[in-house]
Protein backbone atom coordinates (compact mmCIF):
# COMPACT_ATOMS: atom_id res chain seq x y z
CA UNK A 1 0.00 0.00 0.00
CA UNK A 2 1.45 3.32 -1.05
CA UNK A 3 0.85 6.11 1.48
CA UNK A 4 1.77 9.78 1.33
CA UNK A 5 5.37 10.45 2.34
CA UNK A 6 6.50 12.92 5.03
CA UNK A 7 6.40 16.43 3.64
CA UNK A 8 10.14 16.94 3.08
CA UNK A 9 10.55 13.68 1.18
CA UNK A 10 7.62 14.70 -1.02
CA UNK A 11 9.14 18.13 -1.70
CA UNK A 12 12.51 16.55 -2.48
CA UNK A 13 10.89 14.20 -4.98
CA UNK A 14 9.08 17.07 -6.66
CA UNK A 15 12.37 18.90 -7.03
CA UNK A 16 14.09 15.79 -8.37
CA UNK A 17 11.24 15.39 -10.83
CA UNK A 18 11.87 18.79 -12.35
CA UNK A 19 15.29 20.33 -12.58
CA UNK A 20 17.51 19.15 -9.79
CA UNK A 21 19.47 16.13 -11.06
CA UNK A 22 21.21 13.97 -8.46
CA UNK A 23 24.52 14.25 -10.33
CA UNK A 24 24.63 18.01 -9.72
CA UNK A 25 22.92 18.38 -6.35
CA UNK A 26 23.06 15.66 -3.72
CA UNK A 27 20.45 15.12 -1.02
CA UNK A 28 22.46 16.98 1.63
CA UNK A 29 22.63 20.10 -0.55
CA UNK A 30 18.98 19.80 -1.40
CA UNK A 31 18.06 19.59 2.29
CA UNK A 32 20.15 22.71 2.90
CA UNK A 33 18.32 24.54 0.11
CA UNK A 34 14.97 23.46 1.54
CA UNK A 35 16.13 24.74 4.95
CA UNK A 36 16.97 28.12 3.43
CA UNK A 37 13.58 28.27 1.75
CA UNK A 38 11.87 27.31 5.01
CA UNK A 39 13.76 29.98 6.95
CA UNK A 40 12.89 32.60 4.34
CA UNK A 41 9.19 31.69 4.39
CA UNK A 42 9.03 31.68 8.21
CA UNK A 43 10.85 34.98 8.54
CA UNK A 44 8.87 36.75 5.83
CA UNK A 45 5.51 35.64 7.24
CA UNK A 46 6.50 35.77 10.94
CA UNK A 47 4.46 32.62 11.37
CA UNK A 48 6.52 31.21 14.27
CA UNK A 49 5.08 33.41 17.01
CA UNK A 50 6.19 33.01 20.63
CA UNK A 51 6.55 35.00 23.84
CA UNK A 52 8.70 34.94 26.93
CA UNK A 53 8.92 36.83 30.21
CA UNK A 54 11.93 39.01 31.03
CA UNK A 55 12.39 39.58 34.75
CA UNK A 56 14.05 42.90 35.52
CA UNK A 57 17.13 42.52 37.70
CA UNK A 58 18.70 45.92 37.17
CA UNK A 59 20.94 44.59 34.37
CA UNK A 60 21.83 46.98 31.55
CA UNK A 61 20.58 44.55 28.91
CA UNK A 62 18.98 41.15 28.51
CA UNK A 63 19.67 38.55 25.80
CA UNK A 64 16.78 37.66 23.52
CA UNK A 65 15.89 33.96 23.07
CA UNK A 66 18.12 31.91 20.73
CA UNK A 67 15.43 31.51 18.09
CA UNK A 68 14.47 35.21 18.18
CA UNK A 69 14.15 36.83 14.77
CA UNK A 70 12.06 39.95 15.28
CA UNK A 71 10.22 41.60 18.14
CA UNK A 72 6.49 42.02 17.68
CA UNK A 73 5.88 43.91 20.91
CA UNK A 74 7.02 44.31 24.53
CA UNK A 75 4.48 44.79 27.30
CA UNK A 76 4.72 45.60 30.96
CA UNK A 77 2.11 46.51 33.54
CA UNK A 78 -0.59 46.82 30.92
CA UNK A 79 1.39 49.10 28.58
CA UNK A 80 3.15 48.61 25.28
CA UNK A 81 6.76 49.74 25.54
CA UNK A 82 7.76 51.97 22.62
CA UNK A 83 11.10 51.43 20.88
CA UNK A 84 13.60 54.30 21.04
CA UNK A 85 16.73 55.01 18.97
CA UNK A 86 19.93 53.25 20.02
CA UNK A 87 21.74 56.14 21.67
CA UNK A 88 18.99 57.17 24.05
CA UNK A 89 19.33 54.52 26.79
CA UNK A 90 22.82 55.79 27.57
CA UNK A 91 21.54 59.28 28.36
CA UNK A 92 20.43 60.40 31.78
CA UNK A 93 16.72 59.90 32.08
CA UNK A 94 14.70 62.00 34.50
CA UNK A 95 13.15 59.72 37.05
CA UNK A 96 9.46 59.30 36.42
CA UNK A 97 9.88 59.00 32.65
CA UNK A 98 8.03 56.07 31.11
CA UNK A 99 10.06 52.93 30.43
CA UNK A 100 11.11 52.44 26.80
CA UNK A 101 13.03 49.71 25.02
CA UNK A 102 15.85 49.41 22.53
CA UNK A 103 17.33 46.48 20.63
CA UNK A 104 21.06 46.26 20.12
CA UNK A 105 21.95 43.15 18.17
CA UNK A 106 20.52 40.22 20.06
CA UNK A 107 20.00 42.07 23.33
CA UNK A 108 17.19 44.24 24.59
CA UNK A 109 17.65 47.15 27.01
CA UNK A 110 15.24 49.32 28.88
CA UNK A 111 15.47 52.96 29.88
CA UNK A 112 15.21 54.38 32.44
CA UNK A 113 16.67 51.23 33.99
CA UNK A 114 13.92 49.18 35.65
CA UNK A 115 15.08 47.32 38.76
CA UNK A 116 12.00 45.30 39.56
CA UNK A 117 9.03 43.78 37.78
CA UNK A 118 8.97 42.06 34.43
CA UNK A 119 8.04 42.49 30.78
CA UNK A 120 6.59 40.14 28.20
CA UNK A 121 8.54 39.90 24.94
CA UNK A 122 6.36 38.87 22.00
CA UNK A 123 8.51 37.83 19.05
CA UNK A 124 8.78 35.87 15.83
CA UNK A 125 11.21 32.95 15.69
CA UNK A 126 13.53 31.63 12.99
CA UNK A 127 13.16 27.90 12.41
CA UNK A 128 15.91 25.38 13.04
CA UNK A 129 17.53 23.90 9.94
CA UNK A 130 16.40 20.52 8.71
CA UNK A 131 18.86 17.76 9.49
CA UNK A 132 16.95 14.82 8.12
CA UNK A 133 14.52 14.26 5.28
CA UNK A 134 12.04 12.86 7.82
CA UNK A 135 11.99 16.11 9.84
CA UNK A 136 8.51 17.58 10.22
CA UNK A 137 7.63 21.22 9.69
CA UNK A 138 7.01 23.29 12.80
CA UNK A 139 3.31 22.92 13.70
CA UNK A 140 2.99 26.71 13.56
CA UNK A 141 3.92 26.64 9.86
CA UNK A 142 0.68 25.92 7.96
CA UNK A 143 1.32 22.68 6.08
CA UNK A 144 -0.84 23.88 3.19
CA UNK A 145 1.98 26.24 2.28
CA UNK A 146 4.71 23.59 2.17
CA UNK A 147 4.63 23.86 -1.64
CA UNK A 148 6.24 27.31 -1.34
CA UNK A 149 9.56 25.68 -0.49
CA UNK A 150 9.66 23.96 -3.88
CA UNK A 151 9.18 27.27 -5.67
CA UNK A 152 11.87 28.98 -3.60
CA UNK A 153 14.43 26.27 -4.38
CA UNK A 154 13.54 26.29 -8.09
CA UNK A 155 13.75 30.07 -8.18
CA UNK A 156 17.26 29.97 -6.73
CA UNK A 157 18.37 27.05 -8.92
CA UNK A 158 17.10 28.66 -12.12
CA UNK A 159 18.83 31.92 -11.24
CA UNK A 160 22.10 30.09 -10.64
CA UNK A 161 21.77 28.22 -13.93
CA UNK A 162 21.67 31.55 -15.83
CA UNK A 163 20.69 32.11 -19.45
CA UNK A 164 17.57 33.81 -20.76
CA UNK A 165 15.35 30.72 -20.52
CA UNK A 166 16.33 29.97 -16.93
CA UNK A 167 16.09 33.60 -15.83
CA UNK A 168 12.57 33.77 -17.24
CA UNK A 169 11.66 30.54 -15.46
CA UNK A 170 13.18 31.83 -12.21
CA UNK A 171 10.96 34.95 -12.40
CA UNK A 172 7.94 32.69 -12.85
CA UNK A 173 8.86 30.60 -9.81
CA UNK A 174 9.54 33.70 -7.76
CA UNK A 175 6.13 35.15 -8.62
CA UNK A 176 4.41 32.01 -7.38
CA UNK A 177 6.52 32.06 -4.22
CA UNK A 178 5.82 35.74 -3.50
CA UNK A 179 2.08 35.33 -4.08
CA UNK A 180 2.06 32.34 -1.73
CA UNK A 181 3.97 34.26 0.95
CA UNK A 182 1.46 37.12 0.72
CA UNK A 183 -1.43 34.67 1.09
CA UNK A 184 0.22 32.86 4.00
CA UNK A 185 0.99 36.12 5.79
CA UNK A 186 -2.74 36.88 5.91
CA UNK A 187 -3.33 33.71 7.92
CA UNK A 188 -0.86 34.58 10.70
CA UNK A 189 -2.40 36.11 13.79
CA UNK A 190 -5.91 35.93 12.41
CA UNK A 191 -8.04 34.55 15.17
CA UNK A 192 -11.25 33.96 13.31
CA UNK A 193 -12.84 34.17 9.90
CA UNK A 194 -14.33 37.58 10.53
CA UNK A 195 -10.82 39.06 10.49
CA UNK A 196 -9.90 41.48 13.25
CA UNK A 197 -10.50 40.75 16.90
CA UNK A 198 -13.88 41.79 18.18
CA UNK A 199 -12.70 43.15 21.50
CA UNK A 200 -9.69 45.32 22.13
CA UNK A 201 -8.30 46.61 25.37
CA UNK A 202 -7.43 50.23 25.93
CA UNK A 203 -3.80 51.24 26.47
CA UNK A 204 -2.87 52.04 30.04
CA UNK A 205 -0.94 55.34 30.17
CA UNK A 206 2.81 54.73 30.31
CA UNK A 207 4.29 55.15 33.73
CA UNK A 208 7.77 54.68 35.09
CA UNK B 1 -0.58 4.27 -8.92
CA UNK B 2 2.77 5.91 -8.17
CA UNK B 3 4.20 7.45 -5.02
CA UNK B 4 4.34 10.78 -6.83
CA UNK B 5 0.66 10.68 -7.66
CA UNK B 6 -0.33 9.88 -4.06
CA UNK B 7 1.90 12.63 -2.63
CA UNK B 8 0.78 15.24 -5.12
CA UNK B 9 -2.92 14.51 -4.70
CA UNK B 10 -2.61 14.48 -0.92
CA UNK B 11 -0.85 17.86 -0.92
CA UNK B 12 -3.29 19.41 -3.38
CA UNK B 13 -6.30 18.20 -1.43
CA UNK B 14 -4.84 19.75 1.73
CA UNK B 15 -4.30 23.06 -0.06
CA UNK B 16 -7.78 23.15 -1.62
CA UNK B 17 -9.44 22.29 1.70
CA UNK B 18 -7.54 25.09 3.47
CA UNK B 19 -8.06 27.69 0.76
CA UNK B 20 -11.77 27.06 0.42
CA UNK B 21 -12.41 26.26 4.10
CA UNK B 22 -15.08 23.84 2.98
CA UNK B 23 -14.36 21.10 5.53
CA UNK B 24 -15.63 22.25 8.90
CA UNK B 25 -15.83 20.42 12.16
CA UNK B 26 -16.44 20.94 15.89
CA UNK B 27 -14.62 19.52 18.90
CA UNK B 28 -14.41 19.86 22.66
CA UNK B 29 -11.28 21.30 24.21
CA UNK B 30 -10.62 21.27 27.95
CA UNK B 31 -8.55 24.07 29.46
CA UNK B 32 -7.42 22.89 32.91
CA UNK B 33 -7.85 25.27 35.85
CA UNK B 34 -4.96 27.69 36.23
CA UNK B 35 -3.65 26.93 32.72
CA UNK B 36 -4.04 29.76 30.32
CA UNK B 37 -3.14 27.99 27.09
CA UNK B 38 -3.85 24.73 25.29
CA UNK B 39 -2.36 23.41 22.06
CA UNK B 40 -4.69 23.13 19.12
CA UNK B 41 -4.97 19.79 17.40
CA UNK B 42 -2.98 19.54 14.13
CA UNK B 43 -6.22 19.12 12.15
CA UNK B 44 -7.31 22.67 13.01
CA UNK B 45 -6.58 25.08 10.16
CA UNK B 46 -8.57 28.06 11.35
CA UNK B 47 -10.96 28.71 14.22
CA UNK B 48 -14.43 29.82 13.25
CA UNK B 49 -16.04 30.04 16.69
CA UNK B 50 -15.28 29.25 20.33
CA UNK B 51 -18.01 28.81 22.92
CA UNK B 52 -18.26 27.62 26.49
CA UNK B 53 -21.65 26.39 27.59
CA UNK B 54 -23.99 28.61 25.67
CA UNK B 55 -21.75 31.67 25.83
CA UNK B 56 -19.50 32.78 22.99
CA UNK B 57 -15.82 33.28 23.80
CA UNK B 58 -14.70 36.38 21.91
CA UNK B 59 -11.49 36.56 19.90
CA UNK B 60 -8.88 39.10 20.94
CA UNK B 61 -5.53 40.16 19.46
CA UNK B 62 -2.35 38.56 20.78
CA UNK B 63 -1.03 42.03 21.66
CA UNK B 64 -4.08 42.76 23.82
CA UNK B 65 -3.85 39.40 25.52
CA UNK B 66 -0.16 39.84 26.35
CA UNK B 67 -0.67 43.42 27.52
CA UNK B 68 -3.39 42.18 29.85
CA UNK B 69 -1.16 39.33 31.00
CA UNK B 70 1.72 41.71 31.75
CA UNK B 71 -0.27 42.96 34.76
CA UNK B 72 -0.73 46.46 36.05
CA UNK B 73 -4.46 46.54 35.91
CA UNK B 74 -7.22 44.10 36.53
CA UNK B 75 -9.03 43.27 33.33
CA UNK B 76 -12.53 42.42 34.41
CA UNK B 77 -14.29 41.18 31.33
CA UNK B 78 -17.97 40.46 31.32
CA UNK B 79 -17.25 37.69 28.86
CA UNK B 80 -14.28 35.33 28.43
CA UNK B 81 -11.96 36.00 25.50
CA UNK B 82 -9.29 34.01 23.68
CA UNK B 83 -6.16 34.79 21.72
CA UNK B 84 -4.07 32.61 19.44
CA UNK B 85 -0.28 32.75 19.60
CA UNK B 86 1.32 30.20 17.33
CA UNK B 87 -0.78 27.05 17.74
CA UNK B 88 -1.74 27.76 21.34
CA UNK B 89 -5.13 29.07 22.36
CA UNK B 90 -5.01 31.28 25.46
CA UNK B 91 -8.03 32.12 27.55
CA UNK B 92 -8.41 35.43 29.31
CA UNK B 93 -8.83 35.60 32.21
CA UNK B 94 -7.06 32.36 33.27
CA UNK B 95 -9.79 29.87 34.12
CA UNK B 96 -10.15 29.14 37.83
CA UNK B 97 -11.93 25.84 37.12
CA UNK B 98 -11.55 23.30 34.32
CA UNK B 99 -13.23 24.92 31.33
CA UNK B 100 -14.64 22.97 28.44
CA UNK B 101 -14.65 24.85 25.17
CA UNK B 102 -16.43 23.92 21.98
CA UNK B 103 -14.42 24.98 18.97
CA UNK B 104 -15.70 25.13 15.42
CA UNK B 105 -12.92 25.09 12.87
CA UNK B 106 -11.94 24.51 9.28
CA UNK B 107 -10.32 21.14 9.09
CA UNK B 108 -7.08 19.85 7.57
CA UNK B 109 -7.41 16.74 5.42
CA UNK B 110 -5.57 13.55 6.33
CA UNK B 111 -2.80 12.09 4.16
CA UNK B 112 -4.02 9.89 1.34
CA UNK B 113 -3.08 6.36 0.42
CA UNK B 114 -3.10 4.73 -3.00
CA UNK B 115 -6.87 4.37 -3.01
CA UNK B 116 -6.97 8.18 -3.41
CA UNK B 117 -10.26 8.45 -1.56
CA UNK B 118 -10.69 12.21 -1.35
CA UNK B 119 -12.46 13.92 1.52
CA UNK B 120 -13.45 16.66 -0.90
CA UNK B 121 -16.36 16.08 -3.20
CA UNK B 122 -18.02 17.65 -6.23
CA UNK B 123 -16.54 20.91 -7.49
CA UNK B 124 -13.94 20.87 -4.71
CA UNK B 125 -12.63 17.47 -5.82
CA UNK B 126 -12.45 18.74 -9.41
CA UNK B 127 -10.55 21.78 -8.16
CA UNK B 128 -8.08 19.44 -6.49
CA UNK B 129 -7.70 17.53 -9.77
CA UNK B 130 -7.05 20.82 -11.58
CA UNK B 131 -4.30 21.74 -9.12
CA UNK B 132 -2.68 18.30 -9.44
CA UNK B 133 -2.60 18.83 -13.22
CA UNK B 134 -1.02 22.27 -12.89
CA UNK B 135 1.66 20.98 -10.48
CA UNK B 136 2.41 18.05 -12.76
CA UNK B 137 2.92 20.41 -15.71
CA UNK B 138 5.17 22.60 -13.62
CA UNK B 139 7.26 19.63 -12.48
CA UNK B 140 7.50 18.43 -16.07
CA UNK B 141 9.11 21.73 -17.07
CA UNK B 142 6.18 23.29 -18.89
CA UNK B 143 5.79 26.64 -17.10
CA UNK B 144 3.54 28.26 -19.73
CA UNK B 145 0.95 25.51 -19.52
CA UNK B 146 1.33 25.33 -15.74
CA UNK B 147 0.74 29.09 -15.47
CA UNK B 148 -2.53 28.68 -17.35
CA UNK B 149 -3.47 25.76 -15.10
CA UNK B 150 -2.74 27.78 -11.95
CA UNK B 151 -4.70 30.78 -13.28
CA UNK B 152 -7.65 28.48 -13.97
CA UNK B 153 -7.29 27.09 -10.46
CA UNK B 154 -7.39 30.59 -8.93
CA UNK B 155 -10.47 31.53 -10.97
CA UNK B 156 -12.32 28.38 -9.97
CA UNK B 157 -11.23 28.81 -6.35
CA UNK B 158 -12.71 32.30 -6.34
CA UNK B 159 -15.95 31.03 -7.86
CA UNK B 160 -16.28 28.31 -5.22
CA UNK B 161 -15.55 30.77 -2.42
CA UNK B 162 -18.31 33.07 -3.67
CA UNK B 163 -20.63 30.12 -3.92
CA UNK B 164 -19.78 29.11 -0.35
CA UNK B 165 -20.44 32.68 0.77
CA UNK B 166 -23.86 32.63 -0.87
CA UNK B 167 -24.90 29.38 0.75
CA UNK B 168 -23.31 30.24 4.09
CA UNK B 169 -20.37 27.87 4.42
CA UNK B 170 -16.64 28.28 4.18
CA UNK B 171 -14.16 30.87 5.40
CA UNK B 172 -15.60 33.63 3.22
CA UNK B 173 -19.03 33.47 4.80
CA UNK B 174 -19.98 36.48 6.85
CA UNK B 175 -23.62 37.04 7.48
CA UNK B 176 -25.29 39.98 9.09
CA UNK B 177 -28.27 39.07 11.26
CA UNK B 178 -31.69 40.13 10.10
CA UNK B 179 -33.78 42.25 12.42
CA UNK B 180 -37.15 40.63 13.05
Amino acid sequence: MIVAQPVLAYLRDRLRESLVPKELVNDVDLLRMLSEAYRDACERTRCLQAFTTITFTGAASYPVPDAWFETTGVYTRGSTLPEVPHRLPTLDWPSGDPVQRVHTGRTISFAPLPTAGSAILHYAESPVNFTNIADPLDPRYPQEYAYLLVHHVRWKMQTLAGGAKHIQASAFERNIYDAGIAAMRKTVGVVNRAGPARITLGERPLAS
Amino acid sequence: MSQRHVDLTSDCQRRVAAETGILQSAAMLVVPAGTAGVQLDPVVVRLLAVTTGNVEVLPMRAADYLRDRSGGFAFEPTQAAYALIGRTLYLSPDPSVDTTLTIVYTQRTVDLDETLTLELTGGYARLCEQLVGAYALLDDGQPELAAQGLADYQAELQRLRLHAQRVGVGVASRRIGMRP
